[in-house]
């Protein structure tokens, strides 16, 4: 293949949903040809990520400079381990939400425009996954972010309406700082490339300015990712929207602030990163607990699955915080593992709330009999997320406890520990509530539901517990993103010299 | 001049973390509105003010002659404008629908998304979820 193919394919996952979205704009009274539009894009994306995740697996990171422009000039887009990774899971998880919003989606949002935001949303989180350059992410930011509050409030209920109005004060205030600390980087380095900013970084002396740049990074990004304190719009917000909504919030949104997070920690600030580190470690354990705790005293399924998310944002910014390179592998393995999952639980969660009429625990009750192949399904994921063997949760949590233990931090293992019982508790308390107990008497018994409309959530559950069952490639696969993550030096060669 | 720019920047923050601690949606909405603008001009003194010639190639030339002024700065502002513009009006938009429905923009008593019985009952999906599955059997 051409270098140039290889650029192409590297730009697809930016501009193919980009084009679909468009597409779908112009289209937008015409629901049948938006739709059509935007799943040829979503096949197209996952083609196209899946070709890129093995060339970048084979020979090394791939690099783009957009319209020549060479680095630091201009804005640069590269693929490494953990970028291709992401994007790859992205764009299965983005097919998955697709072909279930088809089938489920009403008719007013798609009229209004659901699949072409859907669209923009994810050329949004594909462009923060792959850009090069700290200001483009600060424009992927705000593209994934418009697009989202515009799903948040397509329905237009009453809380809707009040949960898109918080949402939107809280992230554009987290973007707004984002961008301060940018500014104030451009200032200090004169450069907004990545890989030359943290190559400028090593001759600047610790100093102040920096550490309050690096906390106005940390401050911003952790907003984003819904880390403690940060994270009560997540909650207060997930559970408003259609389920196909909530469902790409939990896999996808959140985990663009935890990658930006590692990425400005790990390779912007790698000279100064240890200034940081102790505060993530901090926050991730404090993360970790308040989502399994929040999670505990929820009545309604999807507000519980939001904390569940949280505790599970924790779990990512651990391998952050720990701080080396097998916590590191870790934290990536856990955030595949859970953009898969999250999804997953949420699209459940609607599929559950479809046959019981409601997301509210309390109303729900004795779909055991009725619904068994859904209690399965349900069961399932509790297992793969809580970590108990042998799915997803357990070796990615089994990995991060072992590194939290090898670097001295008892704390750290301790809080993973209490924080996925927590969560298994909740879970199994939700599923007890749902499936087992004698149910309310309703006249109206809703017939099993069958496997068309249950097929893109089984199969991204399948994808989910496949991870679980045969973990050693996505071990490999995690820890080789975290070695290429960590290898600043490389990153910079490969950007800044000019490889392709 | 970069001191005083400065200075101003630190006040129209000031001025903005005021307005964005308040209850009421609308002046957190114009603090949001008071910070962007802070951030825009934080950017351009970042940039180095230098009062010299614009950054353009003469004819003949093939590279910038120092001393110039510099672009990047200018072309981040005109990105920043734009992407907090159209943030502001959709922010807006909001914020009038929230005042109809709710009758009030007063953050302390816009408790919607909190209530289970506007929440968890019934969202519009499920019963369009409903209505397929009836129609398709």
């Amino acid at each position: 293949m051409t270098p140039m193919f290889w650029q192409w394919v590297l730009a697809a996952p930016i501009v193919l949903p980009l084009a679909g979205g468009a597409i779908g704009f112009l289209a937008i009274r015409r629901v049948g040809i938006a739709q059509a539009a935007t799943l040829l894009a979503s096949i197209g994306t996952l083609l196209a990520a899946i070709l890129l995740f093995g060339e970048v697996r084979q020979s090394g990171a791939l690099v783009m400079q957009a319209s020549r422009w060479d680095a630091p000039f201009g804005i640069t887009l590269v693929a490494d381990g953990l970028s291709a990774l992401l994007v790859m899971l992205a764009a299965a998880v983005g097919l998955g939400v697709q072909l279930h919003a088809m089938r489920t989606v009403d008719q007013e949002e798609r009229r209004f425009g659901f699949f072409p935001l859907f669209h923009l949303l994810l050329a949004g989180a594909n462009g923060a996954f792959l850009t090069g350059d700290i200001f483009n992410l600060y424009v992927w930011f705000e593209v994934t972010l418009i697009a989202g509050v515009g799903l948040l409030a397509l329905g237009q209920s009453k809380p809707q309406v009040d949960a898109t109005l918080k949402y939107v004060a809280i992230n554009l205030v987290g973007t707004t700082i984002y961008l301060i600390a940018t500014g104030l980087l451009y200032g200090a380095t004169g450069s907004l490339n990545m890989a030359d900013i943290s190559a400028r970084l090593l001759t600047e002396p610790d100093s102040g300015t920096l550490g309050a740049i690096g906390l106005l990074f940390v401050f911003s990004l952790a907003l984003k990712s819904a880390a403690f304190p940060l994270f009560f719009w997540l909650p207060a917000a997930y559970h408003t929207p259609s389920v196909a909504v909530s469902a790409v919030f939990a896999g996808i949104v959140t985990k663009v602030g935890a990658y930006a997070l590692l990425r400005v920690v790990v390779l912007v600030f790698s000279p100064k990163a240890e200034m940081f580190v102790d505060v993530i470690l901090w926050i991730a354990i404090l993360t970790l607990l308040v989502g399994g705790i929040g999670a505990l005293v929820q009545r309604d399924l999807r507000r519980l699955l939001s904390y569940a998310l949280v505790a599970g944002i924790g779990y990512i910014l651990l391998g952050l915080g720990i701080g080396t390179a097998e916590s590191l592998g870790g934290g990536i393995f856990y955030a595949a593992h859970h953009i898969v999952l999250m999804t997953t639980f949420f699209l459940l969660a609607g599929h559950v709330a479809g046959v019981a009429g409601s997301f509210s625990l309390d109303r729900m009750g004795g779909l055991l009999d009725r619904q068994t192949f859904l209690a399965i399904l349900f069961f399932v994921a509790i297992v793969a997320l809580s970590g108990l063997p042998p799915l997803g949760g357990f070796w990615a949590k089994a990995w991060l406890i072992k590194a939290a233990l090898a670097a001295g931090s008892w704390f750290a293992a301790g809080a993973a520990l209490v924080s996925g019982l927590l969560v298994l508790i909740a879970l199994g308390q939700a599923w007890a509530m749902i499936f087992w107990r004698k149910g309310p008497a309703s006249s109206d018994t809703p017939a099993a539901l069958r496997l068309p409309s249950l097929a893109p959530t089984v199969a991204l559950l399948i994808l989910a517990v496949a991870m679980g069952l045969h973990p050693e490639p996505w071990l490999d696969i995690s820890a080789r993103a975290a070695a290429a993550l960590l290898d600043v030096e490389g990153y910079q060669a490969t950007v800044l010299g000019g490889r392709r | 001049m970069e001191t005083l720019l400065a200075l101003l920047v630190g006040l129209l923050v000031a001025v903005a973390t005021f307005l964005i601690l308040s209850p009421s949606i609308f002046r957190l909405l114009l603090g949001i509105g008071v910070l962007g603008n802070a951030v825009n001009l934080m950017i351009f003194t970042g940039g180095r003010l230098t009062p010299v010639t614009p950054p353009i190639i003469h004819e003949g030339e093939t590279a910038l002659i120092a001393p110039y002024a510099n672009p990047l700065p200018q072309a981040l502002i005109l990105t920043a404008i734009v992407i907090g513009f159209a943030f502001f009006a959709y922010a807006l938009m909001t914020a009038v629908r929230a005042s109809r429905d709710f009758g009030h923009l007063d953050a302390r008593r816009l408790d919607a998304a909190e209530r289970p019985e506007l929440v968890s009952a019934e969202p519009a999906d499920i019963e369009s979820f409903r209505a397929r599955k009836e129609k398709h059997g």
